[in-house]
């Protein structure tokens, strides 16, 4: 196997060492993450069907499907996107595949959790879990509240163990946190470039994993204080401490899953361009300001609670304006000028990588208009909030984790991808587009989120979306199928013990 | 043990007194004795004496687990309490299991001691996925009500009970203690961590669906003498939880006891000992 034209920075293989031990950890992260995925995927047509009148379920049944949907999917495409980041990283920096497969038995045993709570307890209280809902469900026990409590618990020490020794194997290999933060570069404006420079994907990991333990933390934090209420330690537990510290979790954790799959754009979209992608100033710059950007911006939820603290509305507004900077005009500009006249080869992975930028532009877009305060008091409660992260998801992060994963099968394994296969990428943007533009159409139209049952007239906004929505479940049965055939042969290539260089 | 009429002895609340049973005492000191047995003349084998007096600790631990779960005050309230069962139950299959595997993988993974039948029949049951099916299905089985209720009212059903569960979670931890070279070993860490996850999801599952019951399994514990349908309901739901969350803990423990650095290696000693 040789990498052919492909530049170093999209390099997969550790050259003179064996980093196969991490790729296949990184596999079935991505694997893992992806199947999860596609099954929380169905869930989501079985609502879509509830909301079209065209399947009737029990509201008590809706809303235990809608809360497994919505945290199963947010964990299924962070899942992912650790594989791939994990990935993307270990050529130049020596992870512990020990760790990342404990992390991921963690993370799976918290996902455990919440399919229990939610199909088995009833939880039926959303992912977001806002505190006192769960603790008050009249259809469901305090014993299931703490049952999802401690599945999210066991995903964040999943996300902590992870982050934790991603951040120490990058200091390590730079000789230093601040290093491969890029940190010398990037305070003297691009000139000191005495240090070895981190790979846009390294300095992103870092990046990522420090919001990851602040999220992770945060989410300790919110957990504690519940616990010790359920065990009658204390009696109460303040609302708005809850309900900050929950979303500061939640939200950050729904934002990493976007902002890693983004790195994942900077590791493997040269090898499709055939051109280079070094760290610059203005990539490390921005990628630094998203530290502290994703930590501010989980306010926007919390703009209809007249107890939230002004300042705080206010960093939720600036938070949400500014982290749109660096990603969008950094990242998508870089790589549509990557893609630029460079000849680009087009194959599965890349489609996606397209499709996925489109659709962090147009989510974005969504994002914005639902982070401006007066906005936000006619929207947040329509489907127009639904519109906006499913672009990311569906449209966004989905499309680049899928794009790396078929970038991985592509590089290790000999297998061809079947015929056809592009067609099917191309088909998953018509149907996930379609499927995404019913909600932004049901928002504008004020139809209202975690409805179980739809009026009659919304519910053609659902009956038009549904077909899009099959469009989308066969479009990934053919990718995932064509995947499968490959992949076995893509794992037995990650135990060549010399890799490739 | 009470047996029989039980539910007209047993009295509600806790009791702090520990039940001596002589046929179970009896039993694991054979248990000991034998397995010391087999330790010196594997040591006259030339076994490493080692490993030898590691696995004997060990052994000898899990035997003190299995008398500490049925005869103290945590054995001796298993009839009033369906949560002092569980957690006894818990003590057998997480503690006591893991610990008899660990005393005994050198005995067992030394095949040639073992007459070829017993080799045959230890391959076959120790294979990850026959492994997993036996240890749900035994598990589970026991955990129906007829099933249990049963083992309440008769002495010998109720030690054949906590026999299976030790004999199911052996055979369930076998193919995560024993290295990747010796019998039913799972190779990578891939398997492992899918046999853990698998594992703690079965389990989960049905510990969950004893939690959030909304009505009591096992009648008998609505006869104990003072318990109402409300205490036998909440005394279930304390022991789903205590099945549900000591038992993740201990899954997490075993992966990080169990999953190695590195499994290249484990893969090419696979496709060699293929070859």
């Amino acid at each position: 196997m040789t990498y052919g034209d492909v530049p170093p920075s999209a390099m997969l293989w550790a050259p003179g060492r064996s980093n196969g031990d991490v790729l296949r950890a990184s596999l079935a992260y991505m694997v893992t993450g992806l199947a999860s995925m596609l099954l929380m995927g169905l869930l989501g047509l079985l609502m879509r069907l509830d909301q079209a009148g065209m399947l009737i379920i029990s509201p008590t049944w809706f809303y235990r499907v809608m809360t497994l949907h919505g945290s199963g999917m947010i964990a299924s495409v962070l899942l992912a996107a650790m594989g791939g980041i994990a990935a993307a990283v270990s050529p130049t920096t020596r992870l512990s595949a020990r760790a990342l497969w404990i992390a991921l038995v963690i993370y799976m045993m918290g996902n455990g959790f919440v399919i229990l709570a939610t199909l088995v307890g009833g939880f039926a209280g959303g992912w977001t879990v806002l505190y006192p809902l769960p603790e008050h469900g009249l259809v469901w026990s305090l014993g299931s509240a703490l049952a999802i409590y401690a599945g999210y618990l066991f995903v964040a020490l999943g996300l902590f163990l992870f982050c934790m020794q991603m951040l120490i194997a990058l200091a390590r290999s730079h000789g230093g946190l601040t290093k491969a933060l890029a940190w010398r570069f990037l305070f003297s404006f691009g000139r000191d470039t005495r240090d070895a420079l981190p790979r846009p994907v390294e300095l992103i990991a870092a990046v990522i994993a420090i919001d990851g333990i602040a999220a992770a933390t945060a989410g300790a934090i919110y957990l504690i204080p519940l616990f010790a209420q359920a065990s009658h330690l204390i009696t109460s537990v303040d609302a708005l401490f809850a309900k900050n510290f929950v979303l500061l979790f939640g939200h950050t954790i729904a934002n990493l899953s976007i902002y890693v799959t983004a790195g994942l754009v900077y590791a493997a979209l040269p090898a499709y361009a055939k051109r280079a992608w070094p760290l610059t100033w203005p990539v490390a710059a921005a990628w630094n300001l998203i530290i502290p950007l994703m930590l501010l911006n989980y306010s926007h939820h919390l703009y209809a609670d007249f107890a939230q603290p002004f300042a705080l509305q206010l960093l939720g507004e600036i938070g949400s304006y500014a982290v749109a900077l660096p990603s969008f005009i950094v990242t998508i500009i870089g790589a549509l000028a990557l893609m630029y006249r460079s000849g680009m080869r087009w194959s599965s992975a890349s489609i996606f990588f397209a499709l996925g930028l489109w659709g962090w532009v147009f989510g974005g877009m969504g994002a914005l208009l639902d982070a401006t305060i007066p906005v936000n008091q006619v929207m947040h409660n329509t489907l127009w909030v639904v519109a906006h992260f499913h672009t990311y998801f569906v449209l966004g992060a989905l499309a680049f984790a899928w794009a790396y994963l078929s970038y991985m099968v592509e590089m290790l394994s000999p297998v061809p991808a079947h015929r056809g296969i592009d067609a099917a990428t191309w088909l998953y943007g018509v149907g996930g587009a379609g499927f995404i533009l019913m909600f932004f159409v049901s928002g504008a139209n004020s139809v209202p989120r975690r409805f179980a049952v739809h009026l009659p007239q919304w519910q053609i906004y659902g009956r038009i979306a549904v077909p899009f929505v099959v469009l989308l479940a066969l479009s990934l049965a053919w990718i995932s199928w064509d995947l499968g055939t490959r992949m076995r042969s893509a794992w037995r290539a990650t135990l060549d013990s010399s890799g490739v260089s | 043990m009470i047996a029989g009429d039980s539910a007209a002895i047993a009295r509600y609340g806790f009791v702090w007194e520990w039940e001596w049973q002589l046929p179970l005492l009896v039993a694991l000191v054979v248990a000991e004795i034998g397995y010391l047995a087999l330790l010196l003349w594997g040591a006259r084998r030339g076994r490493e004496s080692d490993r030898s007096r590691s696995a004997l600790a060990f052994f000898t631990a899990g035997i003190v687990v299995v008398a500490l779960a049925v005869m103290s005050p945590i054995g001796a309230n298993d009839e009033r309490f369906l949560s002092m069962h569980m957690l006894e139950h818990d003590l057998l299959m997480w503690i006591a299991a893991p610990l008899l595997v660990r005393g005994a993988l050198p005995l067992i993974t030394d095949e040639h001691w073992l007459p070829t039948f017993v080799n045959r029949w230890f391959r076959l049951v120790t294979r990850p996925p026959v492994a997993l099916t036996i240890a749900t299905v035994l598990v589970w089985t026991w955990h129906a009500p007829s099933a249990y209720g049963f083992a309440l009212t008769n002495d010998a059903a109720h030690a054949f009970e906590h026999f299976c569960y030790i004999a199911a979670n052996f055979i369930y931890w076998w193919p995560l203690m024993a290295k990747p070279s010796e019998i039913g070993g799972l190779r990578s860490n891939a398997a492992r961590a899918g046999y853990l996850v698998a594992g703690s999801l079965l389990f989960g599952l049905l510990a969950a669906l004893l939690a959030f019951a909304d009505h009591v399994w096992y009648p008998h514990y609505l006869h104990v003498a003072g318990a109402t349908a409300a205490s036998a309901l909440a005394d279930q739901r304390l022991a789903g939880a205590l099945m549900l969350y000591p038992g993740a803990i201990v899954f997490v423990v075993a992966a990080v006891l169990t999953i190695s650095a590195s499994d290249s290696g484990r893969y090419r000693a696979a496709a060699i000992g293929a070859e």
